[in-house]
């Protein structure tokens, strides 16, 4: 019974890490690209005749913005869907303690 | 004058460099770590090429300098997409292949390094575009 409280613990505390990583990474990148777009379109508005530099410079800064954003999304979805590396060091304590 | 032409070209042109060091990063894990590392560095900077491969189609479709709106409105679908699409690469990846996660997720990372590392490689290669 207790294992099995461990084992509910642990997978319970990943699936909230998980959704944290998933949900704060997506709320800091929304305000970034919030940001951008609207500084995009107020520049495009002064001056028309610089959209595609402005275009380019948006590029460049649209990776520094989600750059975390994905590895944090890579490591919650790899958390929920592939496998959960916590709970294999549970297993593995509880291994000896089973036999 | 740059142009949305041009600005098209050059995007392409940094994600092949990205490319290019994502497969350098993929022989220098195999050099040190094996050819399973290797591949699995190789498949987790895929996964994150794909996706931004994906972004860069997604924007450039309907492009136009004439409306700032539909090319702010392509950039946060492809945006999404991108972000989705790499997650979920990564995902099946991991699962369904016989990969070793560690290498795979300094691969992913790897990707996203080679994008800035590709921009700056563009940018020295080419001068007189300015930035």
């Amino acid at each position: 019974m207790d294992i099995a409280s461990t084992i509910g613990q642990v997978q319970g505390f990943t699936a909230v890490a998980a959704g944290l990583l998933i949900g704060l990474a997506a709320l800091g990148t929304a305000i970034g690209f919030g940001v951008l777009g609207g500084k995009f379109l107020e520049g495009v508005a002064r001056q028309p005749e610089l959209t595609a530099m402005l275009m380019m410079r948006m590029f460049l800064v649209a990776a520094l913005v989600d750059a975390f954003a994905a590895i944090s999304i890579a490591m919650g979805l790899y958390f929920i869907f592939a496998s959960n590396p916590f709970l294999g060091a549970v297993m593995n304590a509880v291994k000896p303690v089973a036999s | 004058m740059t142009t949305i032409r041009s600005v098209k070209t050059q995007t392409y042109q940094i994600v092949f460099w990205q490319l290019m060091l994502i497969m350098g990063l993929a022989v220098v894990i195999f050099l040190l770590r094996g050819l399973q590392s290797g591949l699995s560095a190789l498949l987790g900077g895929l996964a994150y090429w794909l996706a931004t491969l994906f972004f860069v189609w997604r924007v450039f479709r309907r492009a136009s300098v004439k409306n700032g709106r539909q090319f702010i409105v392509s950039f946060l679908a492809g945006e999404v997409g991108k972000l989705v699409l790499s997650g979920i690469f990564f995902v099946l990846i991991v699962k369904y292949l016989p990969v070793s996660p560690v290498s795979e997720m300094i691969g992913f990372v790897g990707a996203i390094i080679a994008f800035w590392i590709a921009s700056v490689i563009f940018f020295i290669r080419h001068p007189g575009v300015t930035l």
